[in-house]
């Protein structure tokens, strides 16, 4: 059975998600979706699958792994699916102040749902004009909306010059140096840098060849260096969310990584946001990926190395009390 | 009666059979299929999709994910009962000329004449049933079950509680103990005496269809690859294992439902086949052996002489015990 793509439209009031959502519901695409929302009003178009869902959130026991998930979502979903052949895709708008992770943790911990749907991506709405003074304030909700993300588009660009855009990219990026940032007036970015990016499937995340760090840059057409020993850490406040880029170009032990990232994640996954791996384990011919949110992370065999290759290991965290050198410390105890 | 078999045309999310024989399917598209015989009429009630369905004496009672409720008379014709547009009606119960109604985070009570009563609680209401007698209703939602009386207009429901998301619910045939369905694999229950909690875990999957067995005193379960049957005889199921009754050897159960005067109860599985067993000898009996899709819905006829199926791929039948019925007897005599 083929699943849903989700994508999940993120970002504060007046950013211009919906603006954004009534493109991708108006515009000829030949798609059909299925759009759940917080409010109803702000978008009403006729002949289009729009739910209302009440943000409930529950904690979910399976097995040693506790996790916060969207009842709501999962009830919805679950709804919609008697309707199946009657949408293509769903988006799951959520209010300005919601927080993501319940959001993704939804899509990998209930079965029912990771049968029928798979998440595309998390979308999240910046406007460029105020998002300065968000972080200034060390908004939890700006930040864990842009931490978050896989797509961020940067809005309302028209109100800002280029100085000040750079600045706000540069505070995006070393908030999340993952995401790809999309500048967009009145939110006019192609949708297909929106939609259908298979961001958590692992088999596009396997052909990659190495994760996008805060080294990469922005456009990511510029010569990489992966430096021995290279890591680095920005804290944005003391208590907000920091990225911290690792990487070795020693080959790792699977059989120490793998305790190790168990035990991190066990123990600290509530801070941890997001993770991605891009890995150098020793015996293997492929390189191994992974991704995770919070606690939860799905991994599997990547591109082959190629004879004569510089082989390195590449990991991305973003969360909060990241101990950037005890992680380095830790990272590096699993070399083989 | 020979057995039929159609393709009702999309998902099918309920069946029931009212007192006269007539099945009714809610499905995917928003039609109520009736079933009289070998003969079938479409009520094209909305758009979206109808979620529950239940019988009332001669009537349908339908719930959509149009927030209306509908009543399908004997001679077919819709009549709305209530409408809350933006809710889906997914939960319904019956008690005699009585409806209750799980709307959002209501449960809402509808009286033969009409008037309404509603019953409010923290979260989305997850699953309604009335105790045996109707003067007492339980609501499951987040972090429990609320239970209600019928008559006070105002009250503090009795909370029962336990963490996490409870998705349907059930109360036992003598009204002693309270089940719910969970999100985490599992069924939770309460013995009303003394509140005390029974965890019944162990499932591959939800285990969202569950029902009382008429007798002997069993709660017969989907979500694991055969029948799980809990004792409720006695001093209740703890510390006794359950029985495992039928499987295939793979697929899960999906759905089950209970005769309603033999010891008999069926399964739908996954697969699509279909099975039943003899909750006394333990004997389990193919039906059908499988299909296009997972099986949604399976009601036994009033009388229990007829089974109803329906799929997720809109497979729809009805299978004649009568025959089978016979054959057992032979056997046994």
């Amino acid at each position: 059975m083929s699943q849903v793509p989700v994508t999940v439209l993120t970002g504060y009031l007046g950013a211009g998600k919906t603006t954004l959502l009534n493109r991708i519901l108006t515009e000829p695409h030949g798609k059909r979706y299925a759009v759940i929302v917080n409010e109803f009003g702000e978008i009403g178009i006729d002949g289009q699958l729009v739910v209302g869902a009440d943000e409930e959130v529950f904690e979910m026991n399976n097995g040693c792994i506790c996790c916060t998930v969207r009842g709501d979502l999962i009830r919805v979903i679950q709804g919609l699916m008697r309707r199946k052949g009657k949408f293509d895709a769903i988006v799951v708008e959520t209010t300005g102040l919601a927080d993501p992770g319940p959001v993704a943790q939804t899509f990998f911990a209930d079965d029912e749902i990771k049968r029928a749907t798979r998440l595309d991506a998390v979308v999240t709405v910046v406007d460029a004009y105020h998002i300065g003074r968000r972080l200034d304030e060390a908004s939890r909700e700006a930040e864990e909306q842009i931490a978050f993300a896989d797509v961020i588009v940067l809005n309302k660009t028209d109100l800002m010059d280029e100085a000040g855009l750079r600045r706000v990219e540069q505070r995006i990026h070393r908030l999340n140096p993952q995401a790809r940032v999309h500048r967009a007036a009145r939110a006019q970015v192609p949708l297909d840098a929106i939609l259908d990016r298979g961001a958590f499937d692992l088999a596009r995340l396997a052909v990659e060849t190495h994760v996008h760090d805060e080294h990469c840059g922005h456009d990511h057409d510029h010569e990489h260096e992966h430096h021995h020993h290279d890591h680095g850490h920005d804290h944005i406040a003391a208590a907000g969310i920091a990225s911290v880029s690792l990487s070795l170009d020693r080959p790792l032990d699977g059989d120490k990584f793998r305790p190790w990232l168990q035990s991190l994640l066990a123990t600290q996954g509530q801070d941890i946001l997001r993770s991605k791996g891009i890995l150098d384990l020793k015996g293997q011919d492929r390189r191994f990926v992974f991704q995770g949110v919070h606690m939860m992370t799905d991994g599997a065999p990547g591109q082959p190395w190629q004879p004569g290759e510089k082989r390195h290991s590449q990991m991305v965290f973003i969360g909060r009390k990241l101990d950037g050198e005890k992680l380095r410390q830790g990272f590096e105890s699993c070399a083989a | 009666m020979a057995d039929l078999t159609w393709q009702a045309g999309a998902h099918v999310a309920a069946l029931a059979f009212d007192a006269g024989g007539r099945l009714g399917l809610a499905l995917g598209d928003g039609r109520v299929q009736i079933v009289r015989g070998d003969k079938r009429i479409d009520l094209a009630c909305q758009d979206g999709a109808m979620s529950a369905l239940v019988a009332q004496g001669p009537d349908l009672i339908a719930g959509g994910d149009d927030g209306r409720l509908r009543r399908i008379a004997a001679d077919d014709s819709p009549a709305e009962i209530a409408a809350w547009p933006g809710q889906w009606i997914e939960h319904l119960a019956v008690d005699g000329g009585r409806v209750l109604a799980g709307v959002g985070k209501r449960a809402v009570l509808i009286e033969a004449d009409g008037r309404q009563k509603s019953f409010l609680h923290p979260s989305t209401v997850g699953g309604v049933a009335f105790f045996p007698g109707g003067k007492r209703v339980a609501v499951a939602h987040y972090g429990g079950v609320s239970l209600w009386w019928t008559k006070p207009e105002t009250q503090e429901p009795k909370r029962l509680a336990w963490k996490g998301s409870h998705l349907a619910v059930a109360v036992s045939p003598d009204g002693k103990y309270v089940v719910t369905a969970m999100q985490e694999n599992a069924l939770h229950g309460w013995r009303l005496a003394d509140a005390q909690d029974m965890r019944m875990s162990g499932y591959a999957a939800k285990p969202r269809s569950f029902a009382f067995a008429a007798r002997p005193n069993l709660l017969v379960t989907s979500g694991a690859d055969v029948i799980v049957a809990w004792p409720f005889s006695g001093p209740g199921p703890m510390g006794k294992p359950p029985l495992e009754l039928g499987g295939l050897g793979g697929p899960l159960v999906m759905r089950v439902a209970c005769h309603p005067s033999q010891p008999i109860a069926a399964a739908g599985y996954e697969s699509g086949a279909i099975q039943l067993v003899d909750l006394a000898g333990r004997r389990g009996v193919g039906l059908r052996e499988g299909g296009e899709a997972p099986i949604t819905a399976l009601a036994f006829s009033p009388g229990g002489e007829r089974l109803a199926f329906g799929s997720d791929a809109g497979e729809a039948g009805l299978i004649d015990l009568a025959a089978l019925a016979l054959d057992a007897k032979r056997q046994t005599v």
